[in-house]
């Protein structure tokens, strides 16, 4: 899908970028997000670093959580913020500089011509640059293990970008902290019985991406962490 | 009495009365304090003892004694790991919506650019 050099998202298109010290990257994706975003809200997850500091050099809300709390927390800490702020649509957008971003212009135009309420971006309808092949599997195993647990027919399970209407973002309740809230927000997509679309989009792997990245441990304990929600609760 | 029972029956005996000299001395509720009472006095009279729990588990229509300690300990687990992770989720979600109204509250705007 084209679009003009300078198009923009609406002011009233929010998007929320958690980030935990990502004071060397942040600054650059912030430039880049910006220049297609108006309303762009930082949700600092209690950093060490000064991922702050940083990002109030730039033309955004920052907000910041007191102690480390986690993704989920984050941008779910993020949608509140944009719902109380007016915002029509709210998207996610990961700090590490790994989306990009004129492929909220692409998921903002299909939520508008087709009418769903979420806009899921996949990168393996579009493009994963660099990714290794161990990260591809565990990914493919996740959307498997997705498509079983919560029942949702997604080619991408944890891709941080994604953009919602405003209903949609209502019916978002994230309280699972950490990275298991991408199966969360899956399932309560799943149960709100509003639409969803997938969306083709491309994803940069780096060094620094990849390093702050899940690594396959983390993936096994976040798997255990999603059973034992579903049989303990 | 076998070497187990030497070393296990004195060591719940002793147990037992600890836990009665904490609720004595107000250290612990009437409740935890007669409940662990109770478990560690049972434990001690099942191995001094271990035809008791043969009789309870017949009681009950279990074959063998160990089998019925071995269900209601299973159970038991089970019960308190559900109930502690609730509680745990339920103080995580706390400290979370305490942190996100800090975080709502407080919330900074950079610089604004001249249009």
């Amino acid at each position: 899908m084209g679009f003009s050099a300078d198009a923009r998202l609406p002011p009233s298109c929010f998007v929320v970028v958690p980030a935990f010290n990502e004071a060397p990257r942040i600054g650059r994706t912030l430039e880049n997000l910006l220049q297609v975003a108006s309303s762009v809200v930082v949700v600092d997850d209690g950093s060490a670093d000064n991922t702050r500091e940083v990002a109030l050099q730039y033309p955004v809300w920052v907000l910041r959580h007191p102690v480390n709390l986690g993704q989920g927390a984050a941008i779910q800490t993020g949608i509140t913020f944009a719902l109380r702020q007016g915002a029509e649509y709210v998207a996610t957008f990961d700090a590490d500089g790994q989306h990009e971003p004129r492929d909220l212009m692409t998921m903002l135009d299909t939520l508008r011509q087709t009418g769903a309420d979420y806009a899921l971006g996949s990168r393996f309808l579009g493009q994963a640059e660099n990714i290794p092949m161990t990260r591809k599997l565990m990914l493919k195993a996740a959307v498997w293990y997705t498509r079983i647990m919560s029942g949702i027919w997604v080619t991408d399970t944890h891709n941080g970008i994604r953009l919602m209407t405003r209903r949609g973002a209502e019916r978002i309740h994230i309280t699972m902290n950490r990275m298991e809230h991408a199966s969360e927000i899956l399932d309560q997509i799943a149960r709100s019985g509003l639409r969803f679309v997938e969306v083709p989009v491309t994803i940069r792997y780096s060094q620094a991406s990849l390093a702050k990245g899940q690594k396959s441990t983390a993936a096994v304990k976040m798997g255990l962490r999603i059973l034992a929600e579903r049989v303990m609760r | 009495m076998n070497l187990f029972q030497i070393i296990f029956v004195p060591l719940c005996v002793l147990a037992a009365l600890n836990a009665l000299v904490r609720l004595r001395r107000g250290q612990t509720g009437w409740l935890a304090g007669l409940f662990w009472c109770a478990i560690w006095t049972g434990g001690a009279v099942a191995i001094a003892y271990p035809p008791i729990t043969s009789m309870a588990a017949k009681a009950f229509g279990i074959t063998r004694g160990t089998d019925f300690v071995l269900y209601v300990v299973s159970l038991g687990l089970l019960v308190f790991l559900r109930i502690f992770y609730n509680r745990y989720r339920r103080l995580e979600n706390m400290v979370t919506q305490l942190a996100r109204s800090t975080a709502v509250n407080q919330a900074t705007r950079g610089p604004v650019p001249l249009t």
